[in-house]
Parts: C-alpha cells; sequence; structure tokens
C-alpha cells in the first residue's frame, strides 16, 4: 500500500488541480501531467455503452497543452466563475511506480452577475506516477454523469 | 409606446423573400406549441436511429420528435417498427429506459402489454377478479396499440412520421439530402460514441446556424488558422427547390495555399484571428481523408430537425431535440467507418476534439445561438436582417460569403407551420 508521504503528496495533487482551474491559471494546467500522459472526459453513456468516442481526446502532453492555448485565444466561451469540489480522493493501490487512484468532482458555474448553477459531476479515474519527487497524472480519465453538456465544455473538468 | 405584442400565427413577417425574421419566432410560446404540432407531429419524416443500433429482435432505442418520447423497435420480422411512448389506458410512458432489449413492453403503472409494433397484447384482469370488476364485455384489445409511426430507412437511416400517409421517405428527403447521404455512407458506419449538447435558445437558432457559411470563418477562428475553412475556398450551398433541404459544403483546392497569406488583410479587425498558431500535437490536421476526395466540409440540414455533417474528417448525425421555446439539446451521433485502419481509427478518437460539446470547432455554435437568444428575447415588432448573398430568390450558390439557405428554411417554415395560410405537410 502507499506510504503516507505518497497519499499526502496525492491529495496536494487534486487540491492544486482544482485551484488551478478555479484562479484561471490554464496555463500552468498541463503542468499537473506527466510527460507521456492521456486526459479523455467520457460521457457515462457512452462507458457504459462500450463506446470509445470521448468529449475531450488528448493522448499526449501536447494535445493537453493545445486545449488551453485554445482556451485563451481563440474560443468564443462565456465568462464564469468556476469552482472544481473535488473529494473522496482514494488510493486503490500501486504498481511499478503508478498509483491508481479515483475521486468524485462536482463543478459549479456562477455568471458575473452571481447566479450559481450545478454545471457537472462525475468522477476521475486516475494513474499518478511521481516525475522529479512530484506526482503528475499519466492518466486522466473524466468520467461525467452530467454528460448532457450544459451549452459547451472549454475549460477542462 | 411599442406595438402590442404579436403571438402564434399572428407575428408578422415584413419581407416575402425572408431577408427579414421577426424575433418574436425565437420566444413565442403560442407559435412553439404550433410548431411542436405541425413540424414534429405532422408529415414531416424525423431522425429515428441507425439500423445498426437495433440490430436483434426486441432491440430497441428512444428518441424525441419535437418534446414527443419515440420508441424505435426492431420487430421479429426484422421490419422496425415506431410508436409514441405513451400508454393508451392513462396515458404513462411505458418504455423507461433509453435504449434496450425488450420480449415486450408493459407499462409500469397496470402492466398493460405491448408488442415489438406497440400494439396492445393484454390487459390484466380484462375479465375482473372472482366474477367482479374488469373491462366492459365489448372491450377489445384490438385497435388498443400505442400511436404508431410510419417508417421508413435510406442507407441505413430509419426515419419514422406520424402522418398516416405521408409521401414517400426519398422525395422527402429530396435530391441534395439523397446525394449526400449516400456520399457519407458510401462506407459501412462504425458508431464510436453519443455527446449531448443543452443550449438555452429556440431550436430554429441552430437551424439558422447549420445553414449559415457565413459564420464558419468568423466565429470558429480555429477553422481559419488551420486552413479547415476560409473565406476564400471553394465551395456553397445547395437548396431543394423549396428551401426545404439544403448543404454547405466546402473543397480544398490547389490555390488554398495562396489565398491563405492573404487572410491577414481579411482579418486585420479581428483580435482572435492568430496566423502564428500553431498546434503542440498536430495529428488532429491533415488526416488521412476517409472518403478519399477533396471535401472538407458537409452541413447537411434536413427539415425540421436532422443534420448529417463531416467537419474535416470528422463525421456525424445531429438530431435537435428542441425542450421548450428556448432550450434545446444537440444529440450527435459520432461515427467512423468499418474496415480501416487502426491509424484511421485513432485519428477518429482525435477528431472527437473538432465536434461535439467540447469540440474546437463546434461547441461555438451554441454560445452564438445562446447569445442571440440573449440578445432577441425581449424583442417586439423588431427582426434580423439577412442580406449576406442578395435578397430575392433563393437558389444554389458557390461562395460561401452568403446566408441564403437560412432564407430557404424560413420560406419554406413559414408554408409548414401556416404563416402563408394552409399548412405545408410534409411536401
Amino acid at each position: 500500500m502507499a506510504d503516507d508521504g505518497a497519499v499526502f503528496a496525492i491529495l496536494d495533487l487534486y487540491s492544486d488541480y482544482a485551484l488551478c482551474l478555479d484562479e484561471r491559471r490554464f496555463e500552468d494546467w498541463p503542468g499537473f501531467f506527466a510527460e507521456s500522459c492521456r486526459y479523455e472526459v467520457q460521457s457515462r453513456e457512452n462507458r457504459d455503452l462500450g463506446l470509445p468516442g470521448a468529449m475531450i481526446f488528448c493522448d499526449s502532453r501536447g494535445a493537453v497543452e493545445d486545449r488551453v492555448t485554445v482556451l485563451r485565444d481563440t474560443l468564443t466561451y462565456p465568462y464564469l466563475h468556476i469552482r472544481h469540489l473535488i473529494a473522496n480522493v482514494r488510493v486503490h493501490g500501486e504498481r511499478a511506480g503508478a498509483f491508481a487512484t479515483s475521486a468524485s468532482y462536482l463543478v459549479l458555474h456562477s455568471t458575473e452577475e452571481g447566479e450559481t448553477r450545478i454545471y457537472s459531476t462525475g468522477k476521475y479515474e486516475d494513474e499518478i506516477v511521481f516525475e522529479a519527487d512530484r506526482p503528475r497524472f499519466r492518466e486522466k480519465i473524466v468520467i461525467a454523469d452530467t454528460f448532457a453538456i450544459d451549452n459547451l465544455l472549454a475549460v477542462p473538468l | 409606446m411599442t406595438a402590442p405584442r404579436r403571438t402564434g400565427l399572428d407575428i408578422r413577417w415584413t419581407a416575402e423573400d425572408c431577408t427579414r425574421v421577426p424575433f418574436e419566432v425565437f420566444n413565442d410560446r403560442a407559435l412553439y406549441d404550433i410548431e411542436l404540432d405541425r413540424l414534429f407531429a405532422g408529415g414531416h419524416w424525423q431522425y429515428l436511429a441507425l439500423e445498426q443500433e437495433i440490430p436483434n429482435e426486441g432491440d430497441y432505442t428512444t428518441t424525441y420528435f419535437g418534446e414527443r418520447r419515440v420508441v424505435a423497435v426492431r420487430g421479429g420480422d426484422g421490419a422496425i417498427h415506431a410508436f409514441e411512448n405513451r400508454c393508451t389506458h392513462r396515458g404513462a410512458q411505458v418504455v423507461t429506459r433509453l435504449r434496450g432489449n425488450a420480449r415486450q413492453f408493459n407499462c409500469p403503472y397496470h402492466m398493460w402489454c405491448y408488442d415489438h409494433a406497440g400494439n396492445l397484447l393484454a390487459v390484466p384482469q380484462q375479465k375482473g377478479v372472482k366474477g367482479k370488476g374488469g373491462m366492459p364485455d365489448d372491450f377489445e384489445v384490438a385497435g388498443r396499440g400505442m400511436r404508431k409511426l410510419r417508417t421508413a430507412s435510406f442507407r441505413g437511416l430509419v426515419f419514422g412520421c406520424f402522418a398516416e400517409d405521408p409521401q414517400p421517405l426519398e422525395d422527402y428527403l429530396g435530391p441534395v439530402a439523397l446525394r449526400h447521404i449516400e456520399r457519407i455512407t458510401s462506407r459501412p458506419i462504425r458508431i464510436l460514441g453519443y455527446f449531448r449538447q443543452v443550449v438555452e435558445a429556440n431550436w430554429k437558432l441552430y437551424a439558422e446556424n447549420t445553414r449559415d457559411p457565413y459564420h464558419a470563418p468568423l466565429l470558429h477562428l480555429f477553422h481559419v488558422s488551420f486552413g479547415i475553412q476560409t473565406p476564400a475556398m471553394t465551395g456553397g450551398t445547395y437548396l431543394d427547390a423549396d428551401g426545404k433541404n439544403n448543404c454547405i459544403h466546402v473543397e480544398t483546392n490547389p490555390d488554398d495555399a495562396k489565398d491563405h497569406a492573404l487572410l491577414a488583410e481579411q482579418y486585420k479587425t479581428n483580435s482572435k484571428y492568430r496566423p502564428d498558431y500553431a498546434l503542440k500535437d498536430p495529428r488532429i490536421i491533415g488526416t488521412e481523408k476517409s472518403l478519399g476526395d477533396s471535401t472538407t466540409t458537409v452541413i447537411l440540414s434536413i427539415f425540421p430537425s436532422l443534420v448529417v455533417a463531416q467537419v474535416d474528417n470528422a463525421f456525424q448525425i445531429r438530431h435537435v431535440r428542441p425542450k421548450g421555446p428556448e432550450k434545446f439539446e444537440i444529440y450527435w451521433t459520432y461515427f467512423g467507418y468499418e474496415g480501416g485502419s487502426e491509424s484511421e481509427h485513432e485519428d477518429k478518437l482525435r477528431l472527437a476534439n473538432m465536434i461535439g460539446p467540447a469540440g474546437y470547432i463546434s461547441m461555438e455554435d451554441g454560445e452564438a445561438a445562446r447569445l442571440v437568444q440573449q440578445g432577441t428575447r425581449t424583442q417586439t415588432g423588431e427582426h434580423s436582417f439577412i442580406e449576406m448573398g442578395g435578397r430575392g430568390a433563393v437558389g444554389d450558390r458557390d461562395t460561401l460569403a452568403q446566408e441564403v439557405a437560412l432564407r430557404g428554411f424560413w420560406q419554406y417554415y413559414r408554408r409548414a407551420v401556416g404563416f402563408d395560410g394552409a399548412a405545408a405537410n410534409g411536401g
């Protein structure tokens, strides 16, 4: 089983990940991923049907970086305050230095005029490795229960 | 003082050629109710499913015609049946899961039992219990089935229609739709996934969006930066004679690179164009074309609520499901093709980043519709201004700097809901 140090570092990783997105530090977001990584946002519907199509499919660190480049420069999407709440983080086990983890997430959106709505809930199924003593997502699979996306999905979950 | 608000079919159109569209049509509840009745429950053929989604006896899938719940089922004879999902007893929804396989359908409330075609088979306690109660003696299950739809398929796409005696599906689809569906289904489809996008706007704003090639290289800067679609590319719009179904198309040509170099001048008033922009992982650009031709965009819009599309090398069916006057869902069926290489399949998984609710290109269409809804929802006696590409008669255009198919849509729509007298019923 994972030692306490690794578990605390993993818990911090989730908190820092949420803060990074909530504070709109999008340029820092790719830094949460390992050099070789995968980030997908899947719908619960496709997952249950065994279909491979994902709303967001990044199978390289470059593709993860591209997601935030377009966010800053070219995409048209509404300005919203974002809050990621990540709970029930669980480290399921370790194999060859890679930790299998899962967590639940809730993302709230608030408008510029202060109205809040639940934007998305679901779970993360992740694989975390330590690079230069820091935990990084080698794989982050977002499985959205809220797969009827409210308007659009621009800022990552 | 503004004039009293007009509603339903009293909403006033000020231009016969539909260069003006009254903003009330995007938020009026009375008109919306007429649409649900005449467009979504009348003589118009609407998309039900892909045949391959219900391959075996008893397989079913559900969808919406407007807001009505509809079930499509594969029967024992191999035929596809469809019926409105409503028990003839007290009106409960009978089929409660989105898709599955069933030997028969039982209404959850009183267990009335229906076959795959929606025919009523049996009513519990029909003869009463211990000689008491039960249905009147003249009750018969025959003829008490759920409301049936006519069904027909074209190239694996299954359509349904509420009318008893609709025009043949292929006549309804017309030459433009037939040609483009044939092309996009020229290889066997492999379903990769479904996406859903809920937009707080009237469904007709999306009908406008998918008929509008003018916006594509302006709203979607991703398009331009990577040369998927620029204003200078070869393309245009094909329309049916009555404007009902139509298709935006874009093809690459040898001058694209030269034309691309002129974009900086065209986009000098646009802060979002980034000529220096480069992807760190460019594998989603320039994938090997699945259909082998020079076509880079096909947006085929079939009245009232279906879009069959190719965006770059990503292929989709989009079904538009109204959820009230100011809300709709886009239900995407994202597909590749059977029989290709593993690298083609991987390309398709990456190309999903272009389309759907998180798509670099298509996510913005929902936002554009939402912004128009916000801009127009309080308006009375005002209208949009649709003259890009000219006024007067509608017809094919060989440029992307036009909005002519919007006017085709509106001209047919006006007839179909009954603004111009008797409502057109699918024809």
